[in-house]
């Protein structure tokens, strides 16, 4: 009994401090860390950044999470570097279409890529 | 039967202190909740330590805290080049500029100013302590 008594009370106490945390709004992956390499922009190539980003977004579906604002402007950014506007201008629009108040700072940026 | 009695109370009153939260001292949000920003732009934070990679680790690591927040956070990468290919690299310089040309380029509801106080770690006799500090200021644009 007394054995019992404590062991609830261990039980108690462990569960009552677990908050139950809301699941993330979107999935993030590597993301943060890409950025990090761009801005250091010695480590890993361009190319390497790209596949990264793009494993990111499959993962994202795999999972079934939203990807995280950004991850997409921030593809088509790699793409434009690399010489692939068409891939640029691709990821520019998806980022246009799931967070819409991305559109001013887009439309600003593809007319600089198209100027 | 009288360490069963003392143990139930210890649980008890630990578990009453594991829940304790420190409560943050409570601040004025009422401005905040007026404006009611969307988006939120990040701009490459003054860095007053002498760690070079200091504003890219921060830059990097405070988009998922916004995001999850709710707001837009506009694509850190995208706005530092776009403020190297116009001619500003220094974070102080961007710091300064005007409100509306912000808006301008990037039009976005406020702006998040970062300033890096402390970065890494210190090493104090025996022990190390790895401590990063950032004072920051959401401004409505």
């Amino acid at each position: 009994m007394k054995l019992i008594v404590l062991f609830s009370a261990v039980i108690f106490l462990l569960a009552g401090c677990g908050a139950t945390q809301p699941p993330p709004l979107y999935y993030y992956g590597d993301y943060p860390a890409t950025v990090y390499q761009f801005f250091k922009s010695d480590e890993i190539t361009v190319s390497e950044q790209i596949d990264e980003m793009k494993q990111v977004i499959e993962q994202s579906n795999n999972n079934d999470q939203r990807i995280a604002p950004g991850v997409h402007a921030h593809l088509g950014m790699l793409y434009f570097e690399s010489g692939n506007p068409t891939g640029g201008e691709f990821h520019f629009m998806q980022e246009k279409r799931l967070f819409p108040e991305s559109s001013h700072f887009i439309d600003f940026l593809l007319k600089q890529h198209k100027g | 039967m009288k360490t069963f009695k003392f143990s139930i109370i210890v649980m008890f009153s630990s578990f009453m202190f594991g829940c304790t939260t420190t409560q943050a001292p409570s601040y004025n949000y009422t401005e905040f909740r007026q404006s009611d920003p969307l988006s939120i732009l990040v701009l490459p934070p003054i860095n007053n330590t002498t760690e070079v990679v200091a504003p890219y680790s921060i830059m990097a690591q405070v988009i998922a805290p916004i995001s999850e927040s709710g707001f837009y956070t506009l694509p850190v990468a995208l706005v530092e080049q776009t403020f190297r290919n116009n001619g500003l690299t220094v974070a102080n310089d961007i710091h300064a500029l005007p409100k509306e040309k912000l808006r301008e380029f990037f039009g976005s509801d406020a702006a998040l100013y970062l300033e890096i106080r402390e970065y890494g770690t210190s090493y104090v006799i025996i022990s190390s302590d790895t401590v990063v500090s950032v004072s920051a200021t959401l401004v409505d644009l």
